[in-house]
């Protein structure tokens, strides 16, 4: 146990002060920046439009362009990053298993940026409702605590989905950043938001399903045809039966790949 | 038990080779591997401490696979070659990090920090971050976490490199000092003079084969093909080649200049039984007699010249 805590205690820290992390600070931050501009400079809104206002910048922002690609780069440079300092040398070659090494650090980064999207979306919402007169009531009226607590469980859910797949993508790739970046664009905001049923084989629908399931006040918002869903999931499955599949196999191929691949860069031995 | 056993051990990095067919074993103390740059020692290296997988044949260390296994890395201190570091931590923390994810912990680790760090002497030095260090403050420092954990086995790839002539002979004392308490040490360096200053067992590489194992002497003797050369140091070097040339044992003799003479000789205990005498006879000064071409340069020039 206590070589593990202190490997996440180093993962944590490096993590921390990384130049990367102040760019995901930046992005983190946006949904707050822009929800103040519009409340400063933008007309009253309809009690609806009131909704679409908190659930835009949080929704698109953070969990559709923010977290995906925070993880993204925290992914690919999960191993990566140390085989290039080849510091990996030194986790390596202590008292831990290799895929115990590449788990410790998964949780550790995945905590890192689940504490500070959480913290971005508290800011959002802080900054989307003081001040703000409550909402009409009713069945389907907009609650803004119930949507924030059901951001509160989507986002770190997100975190480690996308941090799983891209983990592995590092691992198996050797060109993983342009080829996540390929994938983050075509798929998963470009599939991912197209009104297909193909939509459903990416991260966020599956996203997008999990906070319905979560927030059933906003279904009216995002709810696909009852036929379409009924289709690829059987009854009483949900997002995050798809996410937490997605999160099991990702690390699955990634501790195996770890467990198998020499990751120390080769030097410069003599030609045959 | 050996060591390291190494059965048939190949390692190829695509179509260039790292390690050809080696079957050896090390013993426990301290064993020098040497060779030029790319002949297959971090290659070697790579293998033992279980970061590189063998392409055919195998290793063991402690008489298991050391590849993904914390019994035996907990056994083994490895000290890379390069820079290899987070450059934001102290010397201290960076130690510190390195003996807990060795399973140390409470007060044992701070002893065991404190510990390695003083016998590395970077006591002063250890709460500033490595990024300030000089090349051989982070020779010292990486050698340091390499030993934190007392291993039985300390690895350590070209630990010389970057170190000023007295950081060397401070370090070639540590590590005679740890071979003194039982600790086996696997060293690595292309400068030959280092290493033969720290031990007499060598493994010469070369082209990803062992070319020779042993002691610099052993080896030496067993290349009966190359005659050895023996310098003398005289005031009268003529003379004493005039003396010389009679001998039987003697095949060849040059004179360097007026003070030195080499003898060739295939029988060197011959030679040295015959030279008090000689020089005796002659009433002549002597100023040296050495075996030129015992020492580790020498040798390794003979066999990499055979092998290529």
């Amino acid at each position: 146990m206590r070589p593990m805590l202190a490997l996440f205690r180093l993962t944590v820290r490096q993590t921390l002060v990384q130049r990367q992390i102040w760019f995901g600070v930046l992005l983190l931050v946006s949904p707050a920046a822009i929800t103040i501009l519009i409340r400063y400079f933008g007309s009253p809104p309809s009690a609806e439009a009131q909704w679409e206002r908190y659930h835009g910048p949080a929704q698109v922002l953070l969990i559709d362009i923010g977290i995906p690609l925070l993880c993204m780069l925290n992914g690919i440079a999960l191993i990566a990053s140390e085989t290039e300092s080849r510091t990996i040398i030194y986790l390596l070659t202590r008292r831990m298993r290799r895929a115990t090494v590449l788990l410790v650090r998964f949780v550790a980064v995945a905590l890192v940026l689940a504490v500070l999207s959480e913290l971005s979306m508290i800011a959002h919402h802080l900054c989307a409702t003081v001040g703000v007169p409550p909402p009409a009531t009713g069945s389907l009226a907009w609650r803004p605590n119930d949507a924030l607590v059901g951001y509160l469980v989507v986002i770190p859910v997100a975190v480690v989905t996308f941090l799983a797949v891209f983990t592995a993508v590092g691992l198996i790739l050797t060109r993983a950043l342009s080829i996540s970046i390929i994938y983050l664009i075509f798929f998963e905001m470009g599939l991912g938001n197209a009104p297909i049923t193909g939509r459903v084989y990416t991260i966020t629908h599956q996203l997008r399903l999990l906070s319905v399931d979560l927030m059933p006040n906003v279904k009216r918002f995002f709810q696909l045809p009852p036929a379409v869903r009924e289709a690829v999931f059987p009854a009483g499955a949900t997002g995050l039966f798809a996410l937490t599949a997605v999160v099991v196999i990702s690390l699955l191929i990634a501790g195996i790949l770890i467990s198998v691949r020499e990751l120390l860069p080769a030097k410069t031995p003599a030609p045959v | 038990m050996k060591l390291l056993q190494l059965n048939n051990l190949s390692k190829w990095y695509g179509e260039v080779i790292g390690l050809n067919d080696v079957t050896a074993s090390v013993s426990a103390g301290v064993t020098g591997l040497v060779g030029p740059n790319g002949a297959g020692k971090s290659t070697l290296m790579g293998l033992a401490v279980g970061q590189l997988r063998p392409s055919k044949g195998s290793i063991r260390v402690f008489g298991e696979n050391p590849w993904n296994n914390p019994r035996v890395l907990g056994r083994v201190g490895f000290c890379p070659e390069g820079d290899p570091f987070w450059p934001n931590l102290t010397g201290h923390r960076f130690v510190s990090t390195l003996a807990a994810m060795s399973g140390l912990g409470g007060s044992n680790r701070g002893e065991a920090v404190l510990r390695a760090i003083d016998r590395v002497d970077m006591r002063e030095h250890m709460n500033r971050p490595i990024r300030t260090y000089s090349k051989g403050m982070r020779q010292r420092i990486k050698i340091a976490q390499a030993l934190v954990h007392e291993p039985d086995l300390l690895v350590l790839d070209e630990p010389f490199t970057g170190t000023d002539p007295v950081g060397r002979h401070e370090l070639s004392q540590l590590l005679r000092s740890l071979a003194g308490y039982g600790v086996s040490i696997l060293v690595s360096s292309h400068v030959l003079h280092e290493v033969e200053a720290l031990t007499k067992q060598i493994i010469l590489i070369d082209h990803g084969r062992f070319i020779a194992e042993g002691s610099v002497q052993d080896v030496r003797r067993r290349m009966h093909n190359r005659p050895h050369t023996i310098r003398v140091r005289v005031d009268h070097p003529r003379a004493l080649a005039i003396r010389l040339a009679g001998v039987n044992e003697v095949g060849g003799l040059r004179i360097l200049d007026d003070q030195t003479i080499v003898v060739e000789t295939r029988t060197p205990e011959a030679i040295y039984d015959r030279l008090p005498d000689l020089i005796l006879n002659n009433h002549d000064i002597v100023y040296e007699v050495a075996a030129t071409d015992e020492t580790l340069e020498a040798l390794f020039g003979y066999l990499v010249d055979r092998s290529a």
